[in-house]
């Protein structure tokens, strides 16, 4: 574990503050005008007992869009609703072990249609852990990845069912491919969103030390395991493969 | 049987404010306000201190102008209600009398011309209440229930010890372990020594008025997904009473729930269910009607193209609403573990349909409001 040494109650602490801190950070720098969310994570997280960590928050508003090509063009910004809800163990664990128990991040992308207001522009990400087996025979044929990133998903169905369409004109909707990626937490899905969707923005936050610090200490929790379960799976160290299986990870690697 | 409140409420025109004061006092069983004529300075402050003392008085009311008339024969007293109650609270800060709640009795237009909005920053009334919106069963009988609720506050207050769980005790928290650490710290002093009226005006302002810890009948359903009407009488409103309604200090005329509370009762509806304000307002009431709740109504989005992921409400049209769909209100100081208070974007578009004035949007706001009006008047896109 990237944290060793530090007792769940300290982890918890510390990615308490952290995510309090973030929330400052992003407040500051005008990314978002309610940082509530963030900061009700850090109590849910703070109030937690046992060997576990987490928290879950919804409706985190982002101001997006900067730099960001569209169609139709004349959007230029929009605003980014962030879910998330991430629960992970604190125990003693062998470092390439999954970090998570329960995950689910949502990505919701939204820029008012001033021709047609019941109809709003959308855009959608669904990322998720898969809690089953990853591969047949009792998992899903399709690739299937512990960690996947999906285009569209629930929210793109209840966008559709709340514009009062079956399916958009000219456009394919499929549940598949669920793009391999690592676990995210609040403050990765933040960096994940601004990184992608606000260029400019993430460029100067990435040069301030507390945004890198807080988000290289979630990649350390997260990606950490996760890069080191890959590294496993090129390694000689046959016991090492075993833990977290590259079948889990990455489906399509031999 | 309960304990009944008394309160002297000082006005120039007694003979005038007796009757409302009399509907006040028939509206709930235990509250009782005497109406009397200000005295000269010296002896109204000698009385109040007296009855206090020998506890037959819990609140002042205070007519904001007591210098306008005198009693026949006798000329209008030469002082206003900010002196008298500035001379009481220097005695209570002093510690030589204890604290009780004053109350401002106003008009909106005598208070509009006479006093700063902003009553509670003047540090003397902790509530006001204008009697020209005391009409109307409902209205004197809230009015009643929070004179009372107030000085109730007030003896809670006094009888908490000041120990390092003080505000979980206060508050009376059901699960003393979701309360943000930093409640209470704003207060800017030692606990042990912040005075009961500092604790009382903080409890209601920014702990019971402000969302947060703490959300009203309009944001729990609004959370919940449904019609706030359809919540009256049904089983679902029950259950909520019973597992989280806050029954802390004003909470007998300022009804609130701790979401924390509401948040826990909704994970036992099923297994791995998902965070209730991730899912649409049709998602969490077909949940609840699975649940057995089956009388509840779906709330309404404020117009089509408007998310149903409600967290929050317009503070103007008081109806559900995504904050992806609004914008964030300002507030004198936002504590970190209080919730933002918004405005919707339909709101924000029409200012002078909605009388909004853009002072209220937080100031990181302003520019966005501003582009998305711009935005209004641009030709369409082509589709």
């Amino acid at each position: 574990m990237p944290d060793e040494g530090l007792t769940p109650k300290q982890l918890r602490s510390r990615i308490a503050l952290e995510l309090q801190e973030f929330a400052n950070i992003l407040l500051g720098e005008g990314i978002c005008a309610d940082p509530s969310p963030l900061s009700f994570a850090s109590n849910s997280c703070r109030g937690l007992t046992g060997d576990r960590w987490g928290y879950s928050f919804s409706g985190l508003t982002l101001f997006v869009g900067d730099g960001v090509k569209c169609i139709p063009t004349p959007i230029s910004d929009f605003v980014c609703r962030l879910d998330v809800k991430v629960e992970g163990v604190c125990g003693e664990a062998p470092p390439q072990s999954d970090p998570l128990r329960e995950h689910q991040v949502e990505i919701e992308l939204k820029a008012p249609n001033k021709a047609k207001p019941a109809i709003p522009f959308l855009q959608a990400w669904h990322f998720d852990r898969h809690p089953g087996n990853c591969s047949p025979p009792s998992g899903p044929k399709p690739a299937h990845p512990r960690y996947h990133f999906s285009f569209g998903g629930n929210r793109i169905k209840a966008h559709l069912l709340a514009i009062g369409m079956p399916y958009f004109e000219g456009l394919l909707l499929l549940n598949s491919p669920r793009l391999t990626h690592p676990p995210l937490d609040g403050v990765l899905a933040v960096d994940f969103v601004l990184s992608h969707f606000a260029g400019p923005k993430w460029r100067i936050l990435s040069q301030q030390p507390a945004y890198r610090r807080i988000v290289s200490n979630s990649q350390e929790l997260l990606w950490k395991p996760y890069a080191l379960a890959l590294n496993a799976h090129w390694s000689t160290d046959h016991a090492s493969k075993r833990i977290w299986p590259i079948g889990e990870l990455w489906p399509q690697v031999f | 049987m309960a304990k009944k409140y008394r309160y002297i409420c000082i006005d120039d025109m007694p003979d005038e404010v007796q009757q409302a004061n009399a509907r006040l006092n028939a509206a709930i069983s235990n509250l009782h306000i005497k109406t009397q004529a200000p005295k000269d300075f010296k002896s109204q402050v000698s009385e109040v201190a007296r009855l206090r003392k020998k506890k037959e008085l819990d609140g002042l009311i205070l007519d904001l102008r007591i210098d306008q008339f005198g009693s026949p024969g006798v000329p209008p007293v030469d002082y206003k209600a900010q002196r008298l109650a500035g001379e009481l609270r220097s005695r209570m800060a002093e510690g030589r009398l204890s604290d009780f709640p004053i109350v401002l009795w106003s008009i909106s237009q005598k208070f509009a011309r006479s006093y700063d909005k902003d009553l509670t920053s003047h540090d003397l009334f902790d509530l006001v209440i204008d009697k020209e919106e005391l009409h109307g069963n409902d209205q004197i009988r809230l009015g009643a229930q929070r004179l009372a609720a107030l000085a109730k506050a007030f003896d809670l207050i006094a009888k908490q010890p000041r120990t390092m769980s003080f505000w979980n005790d206060l508050l009376r928290n059901p699960h003393p372990s979701v309360l943000d650490t930093r409640v209470g710290q704003t207060l800017g002093r030692s606990l042990k020594r912040t005075p009961i009226h500092a604790i009382a005006r903080y409890t209601l302002k920014s702990i019971v008025e402000m969302p947060g810890p703490l959300i009203d009948r309009s944001l729990l359903c609004a959370r919940l997904g449904i019609e706030e009407a359809s919540l009256s009488g049904t089983d679902l409103a029950a259950k909520l009473d019973k597992t989280a309604a806050y029954k802390g200090p004003f909470s007998d005329a300022w009804p609130r729930w701790w979401w924390s509370a509401v948040e826990k009762w909704w994970h036992t509806l099923g297994t791995n269910l998902a965070p209730m304000l991730s899912l649409t307002a049709d998602e969490r009431v077909k949940q609840l009607k699975d649940s057995g709740y089956k009388q509840v109504m779906t709330a309404e989005v404020i117009a089509k193209g408007y998310s149903p992921r409600f967290t929050t409400i317009c503070q103007k049209l008081r109806q559900p609403i995504d904050p992806i769909d609004g914008f964030v209100l300002a507030a004198a100081d936002y504590e970190p573990w209080q919730d933002r208070l918004y405005v919707s974007r339909k709101v924000a578009l029409e200012p002078g349909r909605y009388r909004f004035d853009d002072s209220q949007l937080d100031p990181l706001e302003l520019s966005r409001v501003r582009e998305a009006r711009k935005k209004e008047k641009r030709p369409t896109h082509a589709r």
